[in-house]
């Protein structure tokens, strides 16, 4: 049998039979399973409500309080974050793994100079770092920003300055997963593009991996080697991208991927829509 | 910023000659003959006369007002009708313990509320929500005279451990005047159980006065923390690897401060303008004791100095808020710009 992590060392993230619900209700995903290797880039994409966001916040550790993983293995470079305690979780959030949040206007504190933002993450894991300055100017700069940006505050810089700030945040650890949800929703398509190109660019540069969560198929179709679709908190699609833009498996892609045509092709008179499909047929799923 | 601040502090004046000018008229507009209370029931009406004459309430009301604004900005302060005594040396003896008794209340409980707010937000727990609940409809609910009251009756009476209405200080210390603020003057003094005693005495009337306090400051902090807390860059916060309680205590906190800090102006101005009842309770040599003997007798002399005193103190708070707000939240600077 060949020795998988041998030859690729040791996966950034992998997820075992993952099931996370909030409260007393019915889970909100359940039992996901996937691995990602250094240096690769995945695309989860899917509705609202499927379960995606979830998902990134249960890989972090930070789920609301009435939120729990209840069942399985989430494996971050080899630890588990589900059982280890919270004390080093910590350790790993914003060091081993980063996070981009949505939208940056609101992910940065309105209150304190970008500098600082950026410098709470250096000392949140390294408290004693001399020099605090250099590593942010070097850290501002490794995402197109001036030194001299250190000293704004939020609302001085534009949205896709604001967006660069927060993948500076997510990097300046050098990072080996960087999960980042719906990181340009809130900006305009050339900003989207130019903010995606560099996020790409300095990810492959550290050989970190990327989860990209969106809702956007043609995001993830332009730049993610891996593809996986979630449909009501199941992970009902998992591969090569190609693969799964031209040949889906489960009906909610394909539903998806006509969807994209049709935009593109425009001489259908309406978008195509799921008209049923639940998971009983495919057999067994808690009632929803 | 200069335009901005020095446009506040033209306001903050505008507010005190504001009040000033109210007060004025609608304490002389209010039945009572200030000759007659200060003279008594047998005095003549030449003498009368002479005493209105002597203190220039034969004349009109803005001649009045001119005429004391001159005063008061030159010092001199006049005498008190009733007493006879320099209205400087009355406010001079009783000014320095009100201002001690509100300042250290309104520390505790700034401190406390704050402390509270955060404890209770920062997690969701039930029965600390509760317990603060309970607390605050208390405060707000109950008369801080009455609150005073059953601290005296509990704490001095049924079990002796705290003084109750005995003002400052235990008669057996003797402490040489210097601030007046007795905590500073037992410390000047090197008198370590003087300030210690100081300090027991302050603990109840803190307590009565601060509960009302305590409940308003708590509420508006909370539902502030509550707000913010949920906001995406706390959470982003604790995505860099900062515990939940150092991320609410940097950010969220810092970010609901803006009406806590708007909360506390008013507070504080409104402590150190009258702490009247409460004075009266703990038998404290404050200027609550004056001030009532004083409206009672119709003393003008005394209440419009009173009321330009505790105007002042009370814009001057808000003006020092109103500055404080630039350094929380520099956005005020830009809205202004606009």
């Amino acid at each position: 049998m060949i020795d998988v992590e041998a030859i690729h060392g040791t996966p950034a993230l992998r997820l075992q039979d993952v099931s996370i619900g909030y409260s007393h209700f019915a889970d909100a995903v359940s039992s996901i399973s996937f691995t990602l290797e250094r240096g690769r880039r995945v695309g989860i994409i899917g509705e609202s409500g499927c379960g995606k966001s979830t998902l990134g916040l249960a890989i972090m550790g930070l789920l609301p309080w009435n939120g729990e993983v209840r069942a399985g293995n989430i494996l971050i470079d080899g630890a588990d974050m589900v059982t280890m305690r919270e004390r080093e979780r910590r350790r790993l959030r914003g060091n081993r793994v980063g996070l981009i949040y949505q939208d940056a206007s609101s992910s940065l504190d309105p209150l304190k100079r970008v500098g600082t933002q950026i410098a709470e993450a250096i000392t949140a894991h390294a408290p004693k770092t001399k020099q605090i300055n250099d590593r942010v100017a070097h850290a501002l700069d490794d995402v197109g920003l001036a030194a001299a940006n250190a000293q704004n505050y939020p609302h001085e810089l534009s949205g896709g300055m604001r967006q660069r700030v927060a993948i500076a945040i997510a990097l300046v650890n050098d990072p080996v997963l960087v999960i980042a949800d719906e990181p340009t929703t809130a900006l305009d398509v050339t900003t989207q593009a130019h903010v995606l190109d560099l996020l790409e660019a300095r990810v492959t540069e550290r050989d970190a991996a990327l989860l990209l969560i969106t809702h956007d198929l043609g995001v993830v179709a332009d730049r993610c080697e891996l593809t996986g679709v979630m449909y009501r908190g199941r992970l009902v699609e998992w591969g090569d991208t190609s693969r799964v833009l031209t040949d889906p498996e489960h009906p909610y892609t394909r539903a998806l991927v006509e969807c994209s045509h049709a935009v593109i092709d425009s001489d259908a008179d309406r978008l195509p829509t799921m008209t049923s499909w639940d998971h009983d047929e495919e057999g067994g799923d808690d009632a929803l | 910023m200069i335009s901005y601040i020095s446009r506040r502090f033209g306001l903050a004046l505008l507010s005190i000659l504001g009040a000033s000018i109210v007060a004025f008229i609608v304490f002389r507009v209010a039945p009572g003959d200030p000759a007659r209370q200060a003279l008594g029931p047998f005095a003549s009406d030449e003498q009368l006369a002479q005493f209105r004459a002597d203190n220039l309430l034969d004349q009109s009301l803005p001649a009045q007002y001119w005429a004391f604004i001159r005063n008061f900005f030159t010092g001199d302060w006049g005498y008190s009708y009733g007493s006879g005594a320099k209205v400087t040396t009355l406010f001079g003896d009783t000014l320095a313990p009100t201002i001690e008794l509100a300042v250290v209340t309104f520390i505790v409980t700034v401190a406390l509320a704050t402390w509270l707010a955060l404890v209770s937000t920062y997690r969701p727990r039930r029965w600390l929500d509760r317990l603060i609940n309970a607390l605050a409809y208390v405060g707000l609910g109950a008369p801080a005279f009455w609150v005073g009251l059953v601290l005296v009756l509990v704490f001095s009476q049924w079990l002796p451990v705290l003084p109750g209405a005995e003002g400052q200080l235990d008669f057996t210390y003797s402490v040489p005047t210097v601030t007046g603020f007795m905590l500073v003057d037992t410390l000047l003094a090197g008198d370590l159980p003087a300030f210690g005693n100081a300090i027991t005495h302050l603990i109840l009337p803190v307590a009565t006065l601060g509960l009302a306090v305590f409940a308003y400051l708590v509420r508006i902090l909370r539902a502030s923390l509550l707000a913010v807390g949920d906001q995406q860059f706390v959470l982003a916060a604790e995505a860099k690897g900062v515990s939940r309680w150092t991320a609410f205590r940097r950010h969220a906190l810092h970010n609901a401060l803006l009406p806590m800090l708007t909360a506390s102006g008013i507070v504080l101005g409104q402590l150190l303008a009258g702490t009247v009842l409460v004075e009266t309770v703990f038998n404290w040599p404050g200027v609550g004791n004056l001030l009532t003997r004083s409206i009672g007798l119709k003393d003008y002399s005394v209440v419009d100095v009173f009321v330009m005193l505790s105007a002042t103190a009370y814009v001057l708070v808000n003006f020092i808020v109103d500055v404080v707000q630039l350094r929380v939240d520099p956005r005020i600077l830009q809205e202004e710009q606009k």
